[in-house]
């Protein structure tokens, strides 16, 4: 079973690590302490582990590792420099979480939708965020949330 | 859930990945991994080797020609979604998984995977697409109708590599679907396909996804198109154009009611397919 060295950055900082063929990027990234992205479903349904890959949001517990390398990885640790960004903040002022088990993959995956949408009605919100599943806050106060979020950053 | 332990190969071509394929007892093609990867954790699969395709850039890009589009296979369902045409393939992309699939799966890979009730099959056939496959004997072209069977498999051998698919331009064509809420694929799905000569309907191809494991032409609906039914009148054949031998029951659905809601989704599918067509 073949072992893999692969080079990659992690939200701006090189790693490399030593896996084997099968690791998940989910649990690579987490083993090496960027424990943002979640393992939740495990089956690519949830979204609990999305991160960006070169810059788009991927499920990171349906990827290699060893497929990572050479790319750039931000988990949520890596969307902001210093404190909370517009839409972490918003989904704390919209209370959008609950147990914030899905928040990660939540924030990684409205930061890509924000990115190509900047102003989008509450459809588009849900539909964006299809493959990321909440089990506790019924979505009303993410919707709000990345509502705030976009107009927030439409403002600056 | 982990896969078994497996080796790895990255090959940057074509030829290389053929070769690597062929010196493995179990060797399997790995794409965007949505199908194969989840495959693997279940344990319904353990392939000795993977082969990742990714390095393989001439497997990536789109070429749209009046209308007809030319896919790599190795283009993600999200880039081809910038240049699909309004039609069967562009309503299947907007519909087909969630944003992070869309950005990681592969056309490629959902055809030759065929999932049961996975959407591109349906449209490939009601779109009557030709399908690339290459060997170590070579290349083959194969129509759509031949690819797949209503048992849920496709025709490509062991260690053959599907490349490249054509789906030729038609007067109007459209996909509808019923989506699973958790897998987001179809409970049924339904695509289809019309050529338009003096307003009327000159000829028609209906297929279906989720009814039974693999994609089936709807030939009962086809026909009645083609000799002047309008769409509701037409799509009453659908329960009946599915083998009822193969229906697919499982927790979320009866075959029965699969069945039963096909009717009203070839309605849909092919009154958005007149339009787009102008036929009213």
């Amino acid at each position: 079973m073949s072992e893999h060295e692969v080079a990659f950055t992690v939200n701006g900082e090189p790693e490399t690590v030593s896996v084997e063929a099968r690791t998940l990027l989910v649990h690579a990234l987490r083993d090496l302490g960027y424990t943002g992205p979640n393992v939740g479903c495990e089956s690519g349904k949830c979204g609990a582990c999305t991160v960006h890959l070169d810059g788009e949001a991927v499920k990171s517990c349906t990827m290699l590792a060893v497929q990572a390398d050479g790319r750039e990885v931000t988990t949520v640790a890596g969307v902001s420099d210093e404190g909370l960004d517009a839409v972490q903040e918003a989904f704390h002022e919209e209370h959008g979480l609950q147990c914030g088990y899905c928040t990660p993959g939540m924030v990684m995956t409205v930061e890509a939708f924000l990115e190509e949408n900047p102003d989008p009605s509450r459809e588009e919100v849900r539909a964006a965020l299809k493959g990321n599943i909440c089990r506790c806050t019924g979505y009303q106060n993410i919707v709000d949330a990345v509502q705030a979020a976009a107009a927030e950053r439409r403002a600056d | 859930m982990f896969p078994a332990g497996f080796d790895y190969e990255a090959p940057e071509s074509v030829a290389d990945a053929l070769d690597a394929h062929a010196e493995r007892e179990n060797a399997a093609f790995l794409a965007g991994g949505h199908s194969l990867l989840a495959e693997m954790k279940r344990g319904e699969t353990a392939p000795d080797t993977v082969i990742d395709l990714g390095g393989i850039d001439r497997l990536r890009g789109v070429g749209v020609d009046e209308g007809t589009v030319r896919v790599g296979a190795l283009t993600t369902y999200s880039s081809l979604a910038e240049d699909a045409p309004a039609g069967a393939l562009a309503d299947a992309l907007d519909h087909l998984g969630d944003r992070q699939i869309r950005n990681r799966g592969t056309v490629g890979g959902n055809l030759a995977a065929c999932d049961a009730g996975a959407d591109l099959p349906p449209v490939a056939l009601a779109t009557g697409a030709t399908l690339t496959a290459q060997s170590r004997d070579g290349e083959r072209n194969v129509d759509a109708d031949n690819f797949f069977t209503p048992g849920g498999e496709t025709v490509l051998r062991d260690g053959e590599l599907l490349t490249e698919i054509e789906f030729p331009a038609c007067d109007g064509s459209a996909y509808v679907k019923n989506t699973h809420p958790a897998s987001g694929y179809a409970l049924v799905g339904v695509s289809a396909a019309v050529t338009v000569e003096s307003g009327a309907v000159a000829s028609a191809r209906v297929a279906a996804t989720g009814a039974v494991p693999g994609p089936v032409r709807l030939s009962g609906v086809e026909s009645a198109l083609e000799g002047g039914a309008n769409a509701e009148d037409a799509a009453a054949h659908a329960p009946d154009d599915v083998p009822a031998d193969l229906l697919r029951s499982d927790p979320h659905a009866s075959g029965e009611y699969r069945a039963s809601v096909l009717e009203p989704y070839a309605e849909r599918v092919v009154t958005a397919a007149l339009e787009r067509a102008g036929v009213r």
